[in-house]
């Protein structure tokens, strides 16, 4: 009898038996991969926090610390602003290889863009080596174009229009996991241009002549403590001081890192409840299996046919429970990808295509260790019995 | 031919000892004896469900004692056609997907043309389409027994056949059997049903 057919019609005739089996498959999937997913993505996002950061060192006035924290990591509003005088100040200071500033214009609520507005930033084309990681067009930027986050729905080419100017889409950052993606980003010369007429002066203020941060990269070879404290002695007597990006992010990372290892816990218990479970599943019907392999014996159906049977409803099983929870997973968590950001106001990145690949080839070779454990016992009885005592009734 | 010399298997203490069994090609014999003396476990060594402690079984001249599982399963669908007193149906199938089980198993296209000519002959036409739970002793036995006779080994062991069958059950199972051995059948039976023993050629007490 065709392998496929006898599955099926035993699984169509044991409905309870396989659905058991199937929930214990979905539910294993659903956790690992689902936490797979979530944890990468954290992890994905704050990849820049850890390792290769976009930039080494900030430089904020200390008053505006909290807000700076908020602003690069959560994406939330800026309102930061210091003169830009201490720019000239960090010239041939030792250890600092580049210097590029940016301000902060202002938070508008856009249709285009996410619900808590989109933050207009300008930078430096000339200077910059902070966006300039997240699309290559950044150097290039010039007049009324603009770079836009991934956040909105905004394409390479689309007009917007940004106190009253019409800007140009030039291209579109590829996902940060941070505040970058619910920005635009504007020339710094424009900025100047818009900052300095009298009708943004009357809406907005005067901005003219102010930065809301300084990005330092520090030389490959310099030490970065010896770094910081040349920056902060050459800028002595004024209000800014600089900040290392690993001490800026040491509590989001220590967070990050919790969320991720409570997470980890959890999806291992709710693995091993499921793992335990299909254990005791396989081995309350065990009894019945092994009538029904004494049963086929006794036909003349080899012994390697009737574990090909057994071994083919469990893989069938697997297969579908697998894939309905991965589905399941992308189904839900994909299209929520940016509320899930919003909630959890961390970085939060998706993992590529290839990395969710591998997650999910981990998490069926999870699935199928735990099928190995949980068959191998039962598959064991079954050959190491003579036929005649597998139709025994006691086991 | 069927041989058997010195079988002895033992559960417990309690057991086979030292049974010897000899069937005619083409004979219809018959084993008694008293509960628990062992004829099923005879049947069981018999057709290769059970590896004797000491003794040898000799089918066709063959020793299966000394033949792999794997050869000793294949004997079981060529050469000897085993229905056990034991249910053993498969659940999930229908009756007729169970009388063709050792065809389908075996990649042999399905004759259900004949399967369906036994079953006639058997009287359970109507329960081919049900599946075991739904069938009573006596259609359950004779589904059994159509599996069996599907397979047209020149060997037939039935281990009590017509047990808890009712006359009518009991007497289809019955003519099966007598039909088959004079086909050329060769028919072991181990049973207390006294009319089956009456029918065979020979009685074989072993205990």
């Amino acid at each position: 009898m065709r392998t496929d057919k006898y599955v099926l019609q035993v699984i169509s005739r044991s409905r309870f038996r396989s659905a058991i089996i199937f929930i214990l498959f979905f539910v294993t999937t659903v956790c690992l991969f689902g936490t797979g997913l979530f944890t990468g993505n954290l992890k994905n996002g704050s990849k820049k926090l850890y390792g290769q950061t976009y930039a080494d060192m900030i430089v904020v006035p200390e008053a505006y610390l909290d807000n700076t924290k908020d602003m690069l990591f959560k994406g939330k509003a800026c309102s930061i602003m210091f003169k830009d005088d201490v720019l000239s100040g960090m010239n041939g200071v030792s250890g600092v290889e580049a210097v590029t500033p940016q301000l902060y214009l202002e938070t508008l609520e856009m249709s285009c863009c996410a619900d808590g507005g989109i933050q207009i930033v300008a930078y430096d084309p000339a200077t910059d080596f902070a966006v300039s990681q997240w699309t290559e067009h950044s150097k290039e930027l010039s007049g009324y174009e603009a770079l836009a986050g991934s956040g909105g729905t905004m394409k390479k080419g689309d007009k917007i229009t940004l106190f009253d100017r019409e800007f140009t889409i030039a291209d579109v950052l590829d996902e940060t996991g941070m505040g970058y993606d619910n920005s635009i980003f504007i020339p710094y010369e424009t900025a100047d241009e818009i900052t300095s007429s009298e009708e943004y002066k009357f809406m907005f203020g005067e901005k003219t002549g102010l930065v809301s941060m300084l990005l330092v990269k520090n030389s490959p070879d310099g030490d970065i403590k010896e770094t910081e404290a040349a920056v902060n002695s050459a800028l002595a007597g004024s209000e800014a001081k600089v900040y290392p990006i690993d001490e800026l992010s040491a509590d989001l990372r220590s967070h990050i890192d919790l969320m991720t290892a409570v997470t980890k816990i959890v999806s291992a218990f709710a693995v091993i409840l499921a793992a335990v479970a299909l254990f005791a599943m396989v081995t309350i019907t065990f009894r019945q299996r092994r009538r029904i392999a004494g049963s086929m014996l006794s036909a003349g159906c080899p012994r390697g046919r009737v574990l090909k049977y057994f071994l083919s409803e469990y893989l069938f099983l697997f297969a579908a429970g697998a894939i309905s929870g991965i589905l399941l997973v992308c189904v839900f968590l994909l299209p929520l990808h940016e509320e899930v950001k919003a909630v959890l106001e961390m970085p939060y990145k998706l993992i590529s295509l290839s990395g969710a690949a591998i997650l999910a080839a981990k998490t069926a070779a999870v699935d199928m260790a735990m099928l190995a454990l949980a068959v191998s016992f039962t598959f064991v009885g079954i050959l190491r019995t003579e036929p005649a005592m597998l139709m025994e009734e006691q086991v | 031919m069927i041989k058997g010399q010195n079988i002895t298997k033992l559960f417990g203490g309690n057991g086979l000892k030292c049974a010897d069994i000899t069937v005619k090609k083409g004979e219809m014999a018959g084993i008694s004896g008293a509960s628990g003396c062992g004829k099923s476990t005879l049947l069981n060594i018999l057709t290769g469900m059970l590896r004797p402690d000491s003794g040898t079984v000799l089918i066709n001249g063959v020793d299966i004692s000394s033949l792999s599982e794997k050869k000793r399963t294949a004997l079981r669908g060529n050469v000897i056609g085993y229905v056990m007193q034991k249910n053993s149906l498969l659940p999930e199938l229908t009756a007729l997907q169970n009388i063709m089980f050792p065809a389908l198993t075996a990649k042999k296209s399905p004759d259900v043309k004949k399967a369906e000519e036994i079953a006639e002959r058997l009287a359970i036409t109507d329960q081919l389409g049900s599946y075991p739970s739904q069938l009573s002793g006596g259609e359950y036995r004779r589904v059994m027994l159509a599996r069996i006779l599907m397979l047209e080994t020149p060997i037939i062991a039935a281990d009590e056949p017509t047990s808890n069958l009712d006359r009518e059950s009991a007497a289809i199972v019955r003519d099966m059997l007598i039909e088959a051995n004079k086909k050329g059948v060769t028919v072991l039976t181990a049973s207390h049903d006294p009319l089956l023993l009456e029918s065979t050629d020979r009685v074989i007490n072993i205990g």
